[in-house]
């Protein structure tokens, strides 16, 4: 079975089982290594990407739910080869320790300042409190999408 | 003149009746009392104030979304319009901090408040006023302990007549019978209590009893299951109840999952958030009262699984990428009782077994969020990441697959309607 995806504006014909989560096909049939897989059950959110303008997590996204569907990753975000405004708000705070969420943070946090531009502190702990840091730098991930939402 | 005289005499007679059931209904202001905080009551009463306060569900209907604990604004849509929850902190303006013990006692017992003016059984006066004088002290001496907010909820938005607040004094003649609860003779200290738990302070019937055209509860099918808020509070008792064991039923009431009937979710969830405070004594009678409601002894339940649905096996694809890493039964799984950290086989929740479609429509929707401070069951959110048409698909699957109960038949239109409840900021 074969569907059809666009990936950061590109169409994309996956192969393969159709249940296969979005995650994997990214990853190992469209070489994008942003999206992470980290627990595979919807509970970390390292694997976010956007969906038609949702935040979702790829892991928990059959491959089949997509036809004719627009996927962004954080490797849409780049502009022009550079960092996106999103990806070097992260950078300016230093908001990646081992960096495994940090793919996942951005897209959540893209999300979060598309739909509102102007997030209130209370509105970024909600927006965020689906992506996990094990590391434990959500203070300058929450800074970061701060200096984005002013950027 | 004679049709003059008798229209004369039907308007007197008719503004006679209305100034009578006005002055029957008239209630007095009761004065007021010092303003403010009070801190230095008796902190025995003052925690057992919060233990009822928990078991009352006070501050998730008195808080609003992102507001302070208890300073009210929580808009309840309701068949009449929306309603508003009030400040119950001690502020003297705002809140109740002018209540005497006496004024909030009425509001409790009799659904007036301190000026004089009714309440809409919205604030469940119609279950409270049969608490113990006693369990009312303590939690107006909470109530009174807790800080101060200044806060003014909005209006009401209700339209003519139910905006005229003295037409209670009618409904309450139907419908409020002044308590306080006499215990039954022959039953346990143990079942006494947590029969007055529920039909008190814990006003489980206000949403798990099918509500009448005016709003009150069907006295003839207390506890018979209910719509609330696009979730469907299941039967506790009656002809649609499934059974409950009474441990079944505590650790259900304060972590928020049973092996055996599934998770709690909605309005649910957010009532075992404030469940997993109160101490297990309480809870325990809750539970025996409550598994008493049926006869079925709740024995092993039977795990359902009619394989993959012949007309649905397109939708085998979603279900395998998206619920089956948490919800495919695994070989030799059975049910136990204990919070697993992967999903329950779905045949033993009783989202996937209810007449109505709402509650596993909702869940997949919605997903099964995290209450207060506790951990407790979690399920992501599929309303952002799967289409109206998915979200039908994976539901109809899972009803065919896990239930031998017959296929829902409002299925896409219940979707709808999730979708458009869907809660906005948090989830997929």
């Amino acid at each position: 079975m074969s569907v059809s995806i666009e990936v950061n504006g590109t169409k994309h014909e996956i192969d393969g089982d159709p249940s296969m989560p979005l995650l994997y096909a990214l990853r190992d049939q469209i070489g994008l290594r942003g999206a992470k897989f980290g627990c595979g059950l919807g509970q970390c959110g390292a694997c976010t990407v956007i969906v038609d303008g949702r935040a979702v997590f790829s892991c928990l996204m059959p491959v089949s739910a997509l036809e004719g569907r627009a996927v962004t990753t954080t490797e849409g975000l780049l502009e022009d080869g550079k960092p996106g405004k999103v990806h070097q708000a992260f950078i300016d705070e230093q908001a990646a320790q081992c960096g495994y969420c940090i793919a996942g943070m951005v897209m959540r946090a893209q999300h979060l300042l598309e739909n509102n531009s102007d997030p209130s502190d209370d509105e970024i702990l909600s927006g965020m409190q689906t992506n996990l840091c094990r590391c434990g730098t959500h203070a300058a991930i929450i800074r970061a999408v701060k200096r984005a939402a002013r950027t | 003149m004679t049709m003059k005289r008798a229209l004369i005499a039907v308007v007197g007679v008719g503004l006679l009746v209305a100034l009578v059931a006005v002055v029957i209904a008239w209630q007095p202001e009761l004065d007021k009392v010092d303003a403010g905080r009070v801190t230095d009551a008796d902190q025995s009463e003052i925690a057992r104030g919060y233990d009822l306060a928990q078991l009352g569900n006070c501050e998730s209907c008195h808080t609003a979304a992102d507001g302070e604990p208890y300073a009210g604004g929580r808009a309840m849509a309701t068949p009449f319009g929306t309603i508003y929850s009030v400040n119950i902190t001690p502020d003297s303006e705002t809140g109740i901090g002018t209540w005497s013990l006496e004024a909030f006692a009425r509001s409790m017992r009799e659904g007036v408040d301190r000026e004089g003016g009714y309440l809409y059984p919205a604030f469940p006066y119609t279950h409270f006023t049969k608490m113990s004088d006693a369990d009312i002290a303590a939690v107006h001496a909470y109530l009174r302990s807790i800080p101060a907010v200044r806060h003014e909820a909005p209006e009401n938005d209700l339209p003519f007549p139910f905006n005229i607040r003295l037409l209670m004094a009618g409904w309450n003649l139907l419908f409020l019978d002044e308590g306080p609860l006499d215990p039954v003779d022959g039953q346990g200290e143990d079942w006494n209590h947590g029969r007055y738990l529920v039909e008190s302070v814990a006003h489980c019937g206000a949403c798990h009893t099918p509500r009448n055209a005016v709003g009150a509860e069907q006295s003839d099918a207390a506890l018979a299951g209910a719509e609330i808020d696009g979730w469907y509070a299941p039967a506790l008792a009656g002809d649609g109840a499934r059974g409950w064991s009474a441990p079944q039923l505590a650790t259900y009431l304060t972590t928020g999952f049973s092996r055996a009937h599934g998770a709690a979710a909605g309005p649910m969830g957010e009532t075992v958030g404030n469940l997993s405070k109160v101490p297990p004594k309480d809870i325990a009678a809750i539970a025996t009262y409550v598994a008493s409601l049926t006869d079925d002894d709740a024995g092993p339940i039977a795990v359902v699984d009619n394989g993959v649905p012949d007309d649905l096996a397109p939708t085998h694809a979603l279900w395998v990428g998206a619920c089956a890493g948490c919800h495919e039964p695994a070989a030799g799984s059975g049910p136990g009782d204990t919070n697993p950290s992967y999903g329950i086989a779905l045949s033993t929740g009783y989202a996937v077994h209810s007449p109505r479609p709402l509650n596993a429509v909702r869940t997949i929707v919605d997903g099964v969020d995290h209450y207060r401070d506790m951990g407790g069951p979690y399920m992501p959110a599929f309303g952002g990441s799967l289409t109206a048409d998915q979200i039908a698909d994976v539901t109809r699957y899972v009803r065919a697959r896990f239930s031998d109960a017959g296929a829902w038949s409002d299925v896409d239109d219940t979707v709808q309607t999730a979708l458009g409840q869907k809660r906005e900021g948090d989830g997929q």
